[in-house]
């Protein structure tokens, strides 16, 4: 149900609003209710398939997020990148606004347009002050439903796409992300959230049109508003024409394999994963739970090496800094599931060896209860707190409409078995691996040798 | 004819989606065009527009096997001037050869200008 590990790229392009107020802008969404809990979501499937949906939250901001269910697994071979090239170009003029005109009219409304995507879905989600929502829903919708990639705007905004792989490609932890994924599945979910250099002379007006035309289609569309009203939201799905699409996608498949890359860095990274659950799997928050036991990113303490499993067990084993979690995803199809080492050049391999121990050690002998109370707790604690702001309700929306009733979550959690957990940990230590690694990987063993 | 194959083929797609409505064969363009001497040099009525920068911006946003013809016209235009010839009559431009492709793009680069300036003023909300 909930993913700890969703990359997101967010383009902030169209930000209206200039950076130094956004503190005011975090303090508003704070007090943003917890009166979402005494209205409840409004739901319509309009004849074109478009799904509209929407929570009166009592804020002063209304935002619409349109949400399309295809990402980066949907791009073929030739494709690849264009969901990365469309998220860059998505400020270029459209069929009734100029590019300029966009950014004028967003900052006339005092509106926000961001877009986020990850490799199933991609929002567009415009914010804005109450009274001007509607002039922002035109301009989104024009943006989803009428770009024109008009091939020299796409040449001048080459630039930016290249400048985001430049600072993509100087942070090994974001390309850690995408290794896994490529080293773990044979296709659709391999495929990179960021384009690929060799594939960017590629991103060119038709194809990017092709690709629209195949998966932005209105079957994949759901409109989310928060602070909308429910018929206004139905009237602005209207503006919303997209064409009407199979919603066949390609099955993920998982692979072991080894990806490694290798250069002089003395911060080395590692990532270790089995397949994992997707969301509407039964185990899905067996295996959240789990991820939380081990230790993920989610219950860190701050500036210390926290006290999670793998803290106290394999971290000991490094003499420099390092730092050791667990990942988990849950995609629709199938999930991720691993283990995220840091260490240096010469830790490395004992950190990688003492992650198996302690695998196999929990597999045989589990989690005891205190440890799992302990997980469900932080868990419960990370799905309400994503789900007490705007951005983490779309998300959790997008994954399912039970997903944001948060009694029912939290119910839900308490109702994870231990037995559960532990079998899921079994498994995963049981089937089979993939590895990437990036850094100095003179000291890292082959992921056939630390199996043994 | 390989100078104006790229251009009439991008015509008739700006004849399709009602960006061009027509070429010499109308009006008082039909009148005037058998007086001209630009058809005789075997060039378009757009290969005469005089270049400022709204001209050079529109001329950036033209395809590449469009421009090349016209760059192709243009250097033959100029040598036959040079020599103080004309092409056979066989090769002039036809009226409804005369194709109007620049124009769109040089409105457009207008229209841009102009939306610009009024949001600067403050004349647009």
């Amino acid at each position: 149900m909930m993913s700890s590990l969703s990359l997101r790229a967010r383009s902030n392009l169209l930000s209206a609003m200039p950076k130094r107020f956004a503190s005011s802008l975090s303090a508003s969404k704070m007090q943003e209710s917890n009166k979402q809990n005494k209205e409840s979501i409004k739901m319509t499937k309009l004849d074109n398939g478009i799904l509209v949906a929407s929570l009166e939250n009592s804020s002063p901001i209304s935002r619409v997020a349109a949400v399309l269910n295809t990402g980066s697994r949907d791009e073929s071979h030739a494709e690849q990148g264009s969901s990365h090239a469309l998220r860059v170009f998505s400020n270029l003029a459209t069929r009734n606004f100029s590019s300029f005109g966009i950014t004028r009219n967003l900052d006339q409304i005092g509106a926000q347009l961001s877009i986020s995507s990850t490799r199933e879905n991609t929002t567009y989600l415009l914010e804005s002050v109450r009274n001007n929502i509607s002039r922002g829903a035109d301009i989104l919708s024009e943006i989803v439903s009428r770009p024109e990639l008009r091939h020299w705007e796409i040449d001048d905004a080459k630039s930016r796409l290249e400048f985001e792989l430049e600072v993509y490609e100087q942070q090994p932890e974001l390309k850690i992300v995408d290794m896994i994924h490529k080293a773990s599945f044979k296709n659709s979910l391999s495929n990179s959230i960021y384009a690929p250099r060799f594939n960017v002379s590629n991103l060119k007006s038709e194809l990017l049109s092709g690709f629209r035309q195949k998966n932005f289609t209105s079957n994949r569309l759901t409109l989310i508003g928060l602070g909308v009203d429910h018929d206004d939201l139905i009237r602005f799905a209207d503006q919303f024409r997209l064409p009407t699409g199979s919603s066949t996608r390609q099955a993920a498949r998982f692979v072991s394999s080894e990806l490694r890359e290798e250069n002089l860095d003395d911060l080395v990274h590692v990532a270790i994963a089995a397949e994992g659950v997707g969301q509407s799997n039964k185990e899905a928050l067996a295996s959240a739970v789990a991820s939380h036991a081990f230790g993920s990113v989610y219950n860190r303490i701050k500036y210390s090496n926290g006290a999670s499993r793998l803290s106290r067990s394999v971290l000991q084993l490094a003499k420099e800094s390092a730092g050791v979690t667990s990942f988990n995803v849950n995609y629709s199809d199938t999930g991720l599931f691993g283990f995220h080492l840091i260490g240096s050049t010469n830790d490395i391999g004992n950190l990688a060896k003492g992650l198996y121990q302690e695998l196999s050690k929990v597999a045989t002998s589990g989690f005891s209860n205190e440890e799992i109370n302990r997980a469900k707790n932080s868990l419960k604690t990370s799905l309400a707190n994503s789900l007490d702001s705007s951005q983490g309700f779309i998300e959790a929306f997008t994954k399912g409409h039970d997903h944001v009733n948060v009694e029912e979550v939290l119910k839900s959690v308490d109702a994870v078995q231990s037995n559960d957990v532990n079998a899921f940990v079994k498994r995963v230590a049981s089937s089979k691996h993939s590895l990437a690694a990036i850094g100095n990987l003179s000291e890292l063993p082959r992921l056939e040798e630390l199996r043994v | 004819m390989a100078q104006l194959k790229a251009t009439l083929a991008f015509a008739r797609k700006l004849a399709e989606t009602g960006v061009i409505k027509g070429t010499a064969t109308q009006g008082l363009n039909k009148a005037l065009f058998p007086l001209s001497k630009y058809l005789k040099y075997g060039l378009l009525s757009d290969d005469l527009i005089k270049e400022n920068d709204t001209v050079r911006e529109a001329l950036r946003r033209l395809p590449g096997d469009v421009f090349q013809e016209r760059q192709y016209r243009l250097a033959r235009a100029i040598n036959l001037s040079s020599g103080k010839s004309v092409l056979p009559e066989a090769e002039w431009t036809k009226p409804e050869q005369d194709v109007s492709y620049l124009k769109p793009f040089i409105e457009q680069v207008v229209n841009e200008q102009n939306e610009r300036d009024d949001w600067n003023a403050g004349r647009l909300q």
